[in-house]
């Protein structure tokens, strides 16, 4: 929490210092955010540039006292901040039925990086939304049927074909 | 085997994205100046909205109230009733607004009525006023002048149609009010404007008259 406090307390003495301190600790992180979840590169920027926008707009919003961590916020302000823009593409349109999953994904050490993520991707919207947003950030169906407009049951769905699908697809490339 | 999850964080964390920061901190610097200039754009605007409203206000309520006086509380008046005047104000106005019908041998006829060149017209305000004082009137009347039989000097201006609203009414109402003026001549009026206002005070009554 001292870095919260720090960070807060920055914000007190002068707005633009205290984004400016942040953007130097997080910028790389919401950059990553991003990428997961918009492909083109440029974008992801404008949503990065987007979410520092936002931080400045609403920092008072963020209550150090109530335990998460400031960058927790800023991710989830990242997070809606990409979704926006894809919900802005009408990618949720689809209703799937529910499908209950309960597949444990883990992988191999012989993928890097860029083939988990460039796999994942290539899953599309909104398979690779829904997978990032369970599997990677930690957001559980509630939370994102809640985000995406969606019931419970589609996203659940949708996370059981995308990790079906990336299955397929790392299968392949081994 | 790591989890996903697991391995992508890992990387995340000791790793660089590709972003070039000082160009995305100066990307979000110019989104602040924007967004401030938009802001305060807004906020002239609302600000200039605001004083329009309140000018509006102001003088609308002055011009449509040029000559008015508040009219002590009384009970609504019937329909068709009479109300006797009781205060005498002078409106010293030639704006119009209603042609004046007149009222002979119990026929109305739209036949205008001669008075002779005046800067001035007389007019006696009615005792009319409704209980509740808080809704806003301002109307119009179409006005028949009225020989009264006691006292053939005075004419009565019986207000034919009205579109009012009554504060003891939701919604407009129709209402029909006859307001006996006091006019020395009748003779060369053109066309009688009257307006009612509701105020906090009761309801305020003016009338104005064109001349031929």
């Amino acid at each position: 929490m001292q870095q919260e406090l720090k960070i807060i307390s920055l914000f007190r003495q002068d707005s633009v210092l205290g984004l400016k301190k942040v953007h130097e600790l997080y910028a790389d992180k919401m950059m990553f955010i991003a990428k997961r979840y918009i492909s083109d590169d440029q974008i992801a920027e404008e949503m990065v540039s987007d979410t520092f926008l936002t931080v400045f707009q609403k920092w008072q919003q963020y209550d150090e006292n109530k335990g998460f961590a400031f960058l927790s916020w800023i991710s989830k302000i990242c997070i809606n901040r990409c979704l926006m823009e894809l919900r802005k593409k009408k990618i949720y349109a689809e209703q799937i039925s529910d499908i209950h999953e309960n597949i444990i994904f883990e992988i191999s050490d012989q993928f890097s990086y860029q083939h988990i993520v460039d796999s994942i991707q290539s899953l599309g919207h909104p398979y690779n939304t829904v997978f990032f947003l369970h599997e990677v950030d930690g957001f559980n169906h509630y939370e994102i049927s809640e985000m995406l407009g969606i019931p419970v049951g589609t996203s659940k769905s949708w996370l059981h074909r995308a990790k079906m699908r990336l299955r397929e697809t790392l299968i392949n490339l081994v | 085997m790591n989890s996903l999850k697991h391995k992508i964080r890992q990387f995340e964390s000791t790793n660089t994205s590709g972003l070039d920061k000082n160009k995305n901190w100066n990307n979000i610097l110019n989104l602040i100046d924007t967004d401030k200039n938009r802001r305060s754009k807004k906020y002239l605007y609302f600000g200039i909205l605001v004083l329009c409203s309140i000018l509006s206000f102001i003088f609308g309520y002055r011009l449509g109230a040029n000559h008015h006086q508040t009219i002590p509380d009384q009970q609504l008046p019937e329909r068709h009733d009479s109300i006797r005047l009781e205060e005498r104000t002078v409106v010293k106005t030639d704006t119009l607004f209603v042609t004046i019908e007149k009222e002979s041998s119990g026929l109305k006829s739209s036949k205008k009525v001669q008075t002779p060149k005046r800067d001035t017209f007389e007019i006696i305000a009615p005792t009319l006023v409704l209980s509740n004082k808080s809704d806003t009137l301002i109307d119009v009347y179409k006005l028949l002048p009225v020989k009264q039989e006691d006292n053939p000097e005075e004419t009565v201006i019986q207000v034919v149609e009205s579109n009012m609203i009554s504060p003891h009414k939701s919604g407009r109402t129709k209402k029909t009010y006859a307001l006996p003026v006091f006019i020395s001549d009748t003779t060369k009026i053109k066309e009688v404007r009257t307006k009612w206002m509701w105020s906090s005070q009761g309801l305020l009554y003016s009338s104005s008259v064109k001349r031929q």
